[in-house]
């Protein structure tokens, strides 16, 4: 007689729970991934043999994330801890400098058809990915197709590369894409993370668990995935292929790049202090005023890609109006919320693009509405809107109230609660509504919201596009803003190959944007990453990015 | 015995079913899903919808909560992380014995530290030592487990350098977690032992056992402890849900890569599955430490022995 289900299942929880327990005393072992062709012999599980050199002790540098990477398959990465992970196991076609110039990584060079409606790139040779397959054509279309078919909803990729129609291979190191339309940004898209080159017979292979077996053509190859605790690194010892920002030629001086898993920031601070991490990005100004003083910490600044800004919600009445907005944009006080909520770990700005991207221009400044109170109950008058005995500003006979909706954060409660203070001040109330980033986005996608605070970055001036455009409405548009001047302006910005014409597109949209005052962009937040001072010759780049082929640890030889 | 267990298994199987189908109903009830999250501000309406079938997410309550207990009685399986796609058992097995031994350390050190205590108060009642461990105790209770957390890393990791901040890579991981998990419930358990103490010291059979000449050794662990541990071993299973309840913020605090940790980030993330696993296996763990305390009140307490075996009480 078989046992009834029910009973099995009680057996086989019984089963689970006496594993569990069974475990106690020995935690389970860490997930490995399967041995590749093409790790060295330093990386594979046999045990440790003496060094050739025993005075020299191993390069391992260990760095502090946040939040475990959910998965490392580039088409599903969208957290911002999974971003800054992936280059280092993927390479991307053209590779992005600070100053926004697109440069060889694993396209040696590439021409666009002079209609701008295909791009054609030559692959460099001799290029291998950590399984050992070779790098070429076939690699290339094989990555794109599956874009579409398994990143197309999910990455922030996607409506970059929708107008991608077919993608050809011309010869086995040439590679042919053709667009619906010309496509602007294209290599800035292609240069991101997420466009990273994947290795088809380790995909093919891994399948569903792709995202814990990374196997790109980077810098590193992922050693050990211990769950929770750390990801352990390796150097990719064929790796030769480095982006112009470097200049080791070969691979990573390294022996080990240790990411541990610390979520809390003070912990974080603390490991630093104690030696336990050599590197933690840091965003609080108490955590930095620590640091400043430490002398076995350097603070390195990382460029700025970032902006917060407030968006006015234009179904919502009385801000359909644009005089209300603008009362209301006048009435904010950016250098109070950059000193007191940043503790001036920011700047202003009044752009609507972050200060480091192409189009956010000076001259944009005389369409800036400044922090100005009397001017904004002036707006508001204006607007035909009355002020009781008490000095509150009425709505249809009732004291007006707007709500703000943003993501929960440290940040946006003491942003948002300066933003009530200071509307408050011309006598419009503010009700604070902080939810976690899953519940404020369904909320602000809705509609929700009378204003919205957030934040966004993004490196290419097409960002306006994701959240002014009509056709975004939403979506990335949660200000259900429509002005076809504007769509007509971004669609061609999307278009213009020549970088020349095609940025005053951008700064021609702002300047409607922002005489529609559809949102008041705050500031651009600067952080800073913390580094022991041992650690030598770590680039930061775009994104907050971090470089680690150049890394060398002084009291540790070189090799 | 035997129906006992069995008894207990339904029990906990039926809490399992209910705790499951509270989780999903909570994330239906909650704003926003994992669709919302992944999409984020780039997606399309259309790209939700999409993401949203794909998930399984547009599924009902019941649908969900039938097909999720189908799939584990049937074939065993608890489903996948929505993001990962790692099965979700794998990952629970992973990280639930991080954080059984860290409840275990700190009610290891809760019952020692608060049994020992409570013990001595009562033995020096009204001394400088009694009233210093209970004024002790009573700030402990007090103390939130995150201030003491930071406290206990600022003094023994930053100015001392005794112990790792965070990690668990070696057994000294453990200590700073284990004991700020610990050290408040040691307290609570200091001021119960203390008063069950006073009460058995002035009872007549202990001071016939006195008056009889017993070695203090000797009436201190067979009449005092043993009789001063029924009460603490009911307040241990209570505390121990406290624990493990308590390991969410701890596990946070000191990188701990136990299940409360992999649970909060699940929650933040809405990957139901995730959490619906961790839920059914706190509530196995939970099951076990309960029949566990049964069990002990049994080897404690010979009249309940006999309750448990059937015998009618004399």
């Amino acid at each position: 007689m078989y046992p009834h289900p029910l009973l099995r299942s009680i057996l086989f929880v019984i089963l689970l729970t006496s594993l569990a327990l069974a475990g106690c005393s020995a935690p389970a072992p860490a997930v490995q991934p399967q041995p590749t062709q093409a790790v060295a012999p330093t990386a594979t599980a046999l045990p440790p043999t003496p060094a050739p050199t025993p005075t020299t002790a191993p390069m391992v540098l260990t760095m502090a994330l946040s939040s475990e990477p959910k998965t490392l398959d580039p088409q599903l990465a969208s957290s911002s801890a999974e971003t800054s992970l992936l280059a280092l196991f993927f390479d991307t076609l053209v590779y992005r400098t600070l100053d926004n110039q697109y440069s060889p990584l694993l396209a040696k060079d590439w021409t666009f058809s002079d209609d701008g409606l295909s791009a054609t790139f030559h692959l460099r040779e001799g290029v291998v990915f950590h399984d050992g397959t070779p790098l070429n054509a076939d690699a290339v279309v094989f990555t794109f197709q599956r874009f579409t078919k398994v990143g197309s909803k999910r990455s922030p990729l996607a409506g970059e590369l929708q107008n991608i129609a077919s993608i050809e291979k011309a010869d086995d190191l040439t590679v042919t894409f053709h667009f619906t339309s010309p496509s602007a940004t294209f290599l800035n898209a292609i240069s991101q993370p997420y466009a990273g080159i994947l290795s088809p017979t380790a995909v093919e292979k891994a399948g569903e668990a792709f995202g814990q077996h990374p196997i790109g053509t980077g810098p590193f190859t992922l050693a050990e995935w211990n769950a929770g605790q750390s990801l352990v690194l390796r150097p990719f010892d064929k790796f030769a292929w480095p982006p112009v920002d470097v200049t080791n030629p070969g691979r990573p001086y390294l022996d080990r790049l240790v990411l541990k898993i610390i979520p809390d920031s003070t912990a974080q601070v603390n490991a630093l202090k104690a030696g336990e991490v050599d590197i933690a990005y840091v965003t609080s100004a108490d955590a930095i005023n620590e640091l400043e003083n430490d002398p076995n910490v350097t603070l390195l600044d990382i460029p700025s890609s970032g902006l917060y800004y407030l968006a006015f919600n234009l179904q919502k009445p009385p801000l359909d109006q644009l005089k209300v907005r603008q009362a209301l944009s006048h009435a904010i006080n950016k250098a109070e919320i950059v000193s007191i909520a940043f503790q001036d770990l920011a700047k202003p700005v009044f752009t609507l693009l972050p200060p480091n991207v192409p189009g956010a221009s000076p001259e944009l400044e005389a369409y800036e509405l400044k922090y100005d109170p009397e001017k904004a109950r002036q707006l508001l008058a204006e607007a035909g809107l009355t002020v009781d005995a008490d000095g509150q500003v009425l709505w249809q006979g009732q004291p007006l109230r707007l709500k703000l909706i943003t993501y929960s954060s440290p940040l946006n409660s003491a942003i948002a609660t300066l933003l009530e203070s200071q509307l408050r001040a011309i006598g419009v109330g503010l009700d604070v509504q902080q939810m976690e980033v899953a519940g404020a986005t369904e909320a602000a996608n809705k509609g929700q919201h009378d204003l919205l605070l957030w934040r966004y970055d993004w490196t290419d001036p097409d960002a306006l596009a994701m959240w002014f455009s009509s056709d975004r409405i939403g979506a990335g548009n949660r200000s259900f803003y429509s002005n076809p001047e504007v769509d007509a302006l971004l669609k061609q910005g999307k278009m213009e190959l020549d970088q020349s014409k095609r940025i005053p597109l951008y700064i021609e949209a702002q300047k409607r944007i922002l005489q529609d005052a559809v949102w008041q962009p705050l500031a651009t937040p600067l952080s800073k990453v913390a580094v022991r001072a041992s650690i030598q010759n770590l680039r930061v780049v775009s994104l907050g990015r971090l470089l680690f082929n150049d890394v060398t640890i002084a009291g540790t030889s070189a090799p | 015995m035997l129906s006992l267990l069995l008894r207990r298994f339904l029990w906990g199987f039926l809490g399992m079913l209910v705790v499951s189908l509270l989780v999903l109903g909570l994330f239906h009830l909650a704003p926003g899903d994992a669709a919302t999250i992944m999409a984020g501000e780039h997606g399309s309406a259309d790209d939700l919808a999409g993401l949203r079938a794909q998930l399984g997410l547009s599924a009902s309550i019941l649908q969900n909560w039938s097909g999720y207990w189908t799939n584990i009685l049937l074939h065993g399986d608890f489903g996948r992380s929505l993001y990962s796609r790692r099965p979700v058992a794998g990952e629970i097995l992973t990280r639930a014995p991080y954080t059984v031994v860290l409840a275990l350390a700190a009610m290891t050190i809760a019952l020692g530290l608060g049994i020992l205590a409570g013990l001595l108060a009562a033995l020096h009642q009204g001394s400088w030592l009694d009233i210093s461990l209970s004024s002790i105790s009573v700030i402990g209770i007090a103390f939130p487990r995150f201030w003491l957390a930071l406290m206990l890393s600022l003094v023994f990791s930053i100015h001392l350098g005794w112990l790792p901040v965070a990690g668990a890579e070696s057994p000294r991981h453990l200590i700073l977690p284990a004991l700020c998990l610990g050290l408040p419930s040691a307290a609570s358990f200091a001021r119960l032992v203390r008063a069950n103490a006073l009460d058995v010291l002035h009872s007549s059979f202990l001071m016939v056992a006195r008056a009889k000449g017993l070695p203090p050794a000797l009436w201190v662990t067979r009449h005092l402890l043993r009789n001063c541990l029924i009460p603490t071993l009911t307040m241990a299973g209570i505390h121990f849900g406290h624990l493990l309840g308590g390991t969410f913020i701890i596990e946070t605090l000191f990188g701990w890569p136990g299940l409360g940790r992999l649970t909060v980030q699940a929650v933040l993330d809405r990957d139901w599955p995730i959490v619906a696993g961790a839920a059914i296996a706190m509530t196995a763990v939970f099951t076990l430490i309960n029949l566990a305390t049964d069990i002990l009140y049994g080897l404690l307490d010979p009249r309940l022995q006999a309750v448990q075996n059937g015998e009618r009480p004399a």
